[in-house]
C-alpha cells in the first residue's frame, strides 16, 4: 500500500469514526429525550410532518401505514438499530454492510425532512459519507476490518469486511 | 489481500459538495445578497452576534463585518462561488478545498449557537474539505487529472 493509498484509507476512516461518534451521540440524546418509546416516535413524526412540514407526501403515507401503525414496535428496532450503526462504524467492524444501513437510514432522514426548515444538506453530508464509507471498506484502516481480514482473507461473498 | 482504495466515491463526494456550495448561493446573490423569501447574509450575520458562541468573533462579526457588509458579502460569495466550481469540476481541488475548510469552519464557529443549527453538519463539512485536501481529490474525475496529464 502505498502512502497516498494509506492516506486515502486513513481520511475515510476518521470520516467513519465521526459517523459512528454522531450516531452514538444522537443515539444517547434521543434515549433521554424518550424518542426510542411508542409516544416519542409518534412525536417526532408529527414534528417532522407538521410543525417542520417536510416529508413528501408518498414518504409521508408509507410512514403513516407502516411505523405509525406500530410504533412501540418500531421504537425497539430504532433503539437497537441506531446503536448497532453507531457501534460498527466507531470500530468499523463489517463496515460495508453497516455503512450501507447507516446511509440507508440518513437518506431516510432525507426524506424526512425534505421540503422543511432544516437544511437538507445536512442529510446529503450524512448519506453521502456513510456510501463513501461503504465503498472505500474503511473498516481496514484503524478498523476491526482489518483483524478480519488479515486472519480470514478476502470475504467470500460480496464486501462484507 | 485487495487492500485498494477507490478515489471514485470521493470524487463523487467531492462533486456534490461542490453543488452544496453553488445551491447554497441562492440567499446571497449580489448586488443585495437576499433571496425573495427567508433570511439573506445579513440576517445571518446577525444571528451570528446574536447568538454568538465566542465573544470575540461575535464583536468581530458586529463590528468589522456588517459595517463593511457589500465588501464582506462580496468576498464570501466570491470564495463559495470558487469553491463550488473548483470542487464541482475538480480543478485546483487542494485550492478550492483548503478555501473551503476556511469556510466551513468559519460557519461552524459562527452559528455554533444559533437556534435550530446543528454543529455537526459543519464539522462534517470541514472534515470532508480536509479530505479532499489530502487525497488530492481532483484525480479522478476531475480537470486536475487533465492538468497533471498535459
Amino acid at each position: 500500500m502505498d502512502q497516498a493509498e494509506t492516506r486515502l484509507r486513513q481520511a475515510v476512516a476518521i470520516l467513519r469514526i465521526t459517523l459512528g461518534v454522531i450516531l452514538l451521540v444522537t443515539w444517547w440524546k434521543n434515549l433521554q429525550d424518550g424518542i426510542y418509546t411508542a409516544d416519542g416516535i409518534v412525536g417526532l413524526f408529527n414534528y417532522l410532518f407538521n410543525d417542520n412540514g417536510g416529508g413528501p407526501a408518498f414518504y409521508q403515507a408509507i410512514i403513516n401505514g407502516t411505523i405509525l401503525q406500530v410504533p412501540g414496535l418500531f421504537a425497539i428496532f430504532q433503539l437497537i438499530g441506531e446503536l448497532l450503526l453507531g457501534l460498527g462504524l466507531l470500530v468499523g467492524l463489517f463496515t460495508p454492510l453497516v455503512a450501507v444501513g447507516a446511509a440507508l437510514f440518513f437518506f431516510n432522514l432525507f426524506l424526512a425532512y425534505f421540503g422543511g426548515n432544516e437544511w437538507i444538506w445536512t442529510y446529503v453530508l450524512l448519506t453521502v459519507s456513510a456510501l463513501v464509507t461503504a465503498l472505500a471498506q474503511s473498516g481496514r484502516a484503524w478498523g476491526l476490518d482489518s483483524l478480519v481480514l488479515r486472519r480470514l482473507g478476502e470475504p467470500p461473498i460480496g464486501p462484507i469486511w | 489481500m485487495s487492500i485498494q482504495a477507490p478515489l471514485w466515491p470521493i470524487a463523487g463526494a467531492r462533486a456534490i459538495i461542490g453543488l452544496l456550495w453553488l445551491f447554497s448561493l441562492r440567499w446571497k446573490l449580489p448586488p443585495d445578497f437576499m433571496p425573495s423569501e427567508g433570511r439573506g447574509l445579513m440576517d445571518w450575520l446577525e444571528l451570528e452576534v446574536t447568538h454568538a458562541a465566542f465573544p470575540l468573533y461575535g464583536t468581530l462579526v458586529e463590528q468589522l463585518v456588517i459595517p463593511n457588509f457589500t465588501l464582506f458579502a462580496w468576498a464570501i460569495f466570491l470564495a463559495e462561488l470558487i469553491v463550488g466550481l473548483s470542487l464541482l469540476t475538480g480543478a485546483f481541488t487542494r485550492f478550492g478545498a483548503f478555501i473551503g475548510l476556511g469556510l466551513a469552519v468559519n460557519l461552524g464557529i459562527g452559528l455554533l449557537e444559533v437556534p435550530g443549527e446543528w454543529p455537526w453538519s459543519y464539522a462534517m463539512l470541514a472534515m470532508w474539505h480536509g479530505l479532499f485536501f489530502v487525497t488530492r481529490a481532483g484525480r479522478v474525475w476531475g480537470l486536475d487529472a487533465l492538468r497533471a496529464r498535459n
